[in-house]
């Protein structure tokens, strides 16, 4: 990445020394399609209501996402997706687990209204995530520039609620009851006959 | 049913019963004393055990997971409860006619439609049976995500309502059967067919899938359970999926009651052997 960039400089240093631009380098940028963006010169800023949420595992809580559109032109169709990351390598994510309803259809913003999105999550696993949002534009015309949200930390603390020693007692007892009381049965019925 | 001593005062002299009780509790002693159910209840118990444990031992399982252990608990507990149901009642008339003990429960006073009640309310313990013995196994997986009591309540509303449902079709198919192997094979294969369903990866879309799995009593009702305890949805929310089963036992429970007297008979001639 490094040694393309420092070609990509010295290609525009020799260029200017040259009088003209060469390829693919210092050439005067485009306007920006009317594009979702997540900075301050982008047509969509996400923002959500939390930083920071502690939850036990199992726990439902929801994130609360504003959509707002800064241009002065209406955006397009827009897709919002949540997405949940695991900031520690042990945990494995299934993010369908966590939240069912994962990607959201949004309607055309006006210039400089906002919308809200509300996403129901329950954590499903333990240990340390990180959620966020990203917002698309929904048809390829709008361009291809994305918003996403800040990070929202999620720390999720384990409920150990189910161990095979727990189990012991039913796992063994139910079938050695019944099956003590299925020889008896028998044993009586013999006797009987 | 054991008969052998005639009518005696077991079915006959006890007229101040109604008749089908006394054809149920016979049926029942029968099932129970006889050593059949309780056998029957050994083997669920084994596959609810290495279900269970199988279930703990796993360290991998996450909280949705668990949910889904519970689901396939009170699944297994259903399909399991109402198959040797459905079993005990194919059993019920057709083999009673093999071992040669109808002809004597014909000759009591008792009703024919009282015979088919109490054969039905009879297999039926069978499924409260398996219930009970499932219960401390949904407890087990169920209490550390608060499952264990919708668990045993969704399960005890669907597989009573399938089990009746199916017990009378299994009456109705055994009372009609010209062997008890014809019986036993009609039934289970009927069984199979209403089950397949619900292991299908995907369901036609649109109303012909949608049709499919309403009308299907089996696969509407292991959706529910589905709905209820893997989901989340409130028990009162999908009940309408419950309407093919609530169907099934009415119009099967019907036409048994209806039909008992035409099809609850011996055939004539002598039976070469």
């Amino acid at each position: 990445m490094s040694s393309r960039w420092a070609f990509g400089a010295a290609a525009a240093v020799l260029a200017a020394l040259l009088g003209h631009a060469p390829a693919g380098a210092a050439r005067p940028a485009p306007p920006a399609p009317p594009a979702a963006g997540g900075g301050p010169d982008r047509a969509v800023t996400v923002t959500s209501d939390r930083s920071r949420a502690s939850v036990v595992v199992g726990d439902r809580f929801t994130v609360r996402t504003r959509l707002v559109n800064r241009r002065a032109a209406t955006t397009g169709r827009l897709i919002a997706h949540l997405t949940v990351v695991s900031l520690t390598a042990d945990a494995d994510v299934d993010p369908e687990d966590w939240s069912p309803r994962r990607t959201v259809e949004v309607p055309a913003l006006a210039p400089r209204a906002g919308t809200e999105v509300v996403w129901e999550i329950q954590a499903v696993n333990a240990g340390r995530f990180a959620l966020h949002v990203v917002v698309l534009p929904g048809t390829a015309t709008d361009g291809g520039a994305v918003a996403a949200s800040p990070l929202v930390h999620v720390d999720v603390s384990g409920r150990r609620t189910l161990n095979a020693g727990g189990t012991l007692p039913v796992v063994l007892g139910v079938p050695l009851l019944l099956g003590a009381m299925a020889v008896a049965t028998q044993v009586s019925l013999g006797r009987g006959a | 049913m054991r008969t052998d001593a005639g009518p005696g005062p077991d079915l006959a002299g006890r007229r101040g019963e109604a008749s089908w009780r006394v054809v149920a509790g016979q049926e029942a002693r029968d099932l129970w004393f006889g050593g059949r159910g309780l056998v029957l209840l050994f083997g669920f118990s084994v596959l609810m055990s290495v279900l269970t444990y199988l279930t703990a031992a796993s360290q991998e399982l996450n909280f949705l997971e668990q949910r889904e252990a519970v689901g396939l608990a009170a699944q297994v507990a259903v399909a399991v409860g109402v198959l040797v149901t459905l079993v005990v009642s194919a059993d019920a008339v057709s083999g009673e006619r093999e071992r040669g003990t109808l002809e004597n429960l014909l000759l009591t006073s008792v009703p024919r439609r009282s015979i088919a009640v109490g054969k039905l309310v009879a297999a039926l313990t069978l499924w409260v049976g398996t219930f009970l013995v499932s219960a401390p196994y949904l407890w087990v997986l169920g209490r550390g995500v608060s499952l264990w009591v919708p668990a045993l309540l969704a399960s005890l509303l669907v597989g009573t309502v399938l089990a009746a449902g199916l017990a009378a079709v299994g009456l109705l198919i055994s009372s009609v059967s010209s062997s008890n192997k014809v019986s036993l094979t009609a039934s289970l294969l009927l069984l199979l067919a209403l089950f397949t369903p619900t292991q299908l990866p995907t369901m036609p879309h649109g109303w012909f899938g949608s049709a499919l799995g309403h009308l299907n009593p089996v696969a509407a009702g292991i959706d529910y359970l589905d709905a209820v305890l893997v989901a989340g949805q409130s028990w009162t929310t999908g009940l309408s999926a419950l309407l093919s089963p609530v169907a099934l036992a009415l119009v099967s429970g019907g036409i048994l009651v209806g039909a008992a007297p035409r099809v609850i008979r011996l055939p004539g001639g002598v039976r070469r052997a």
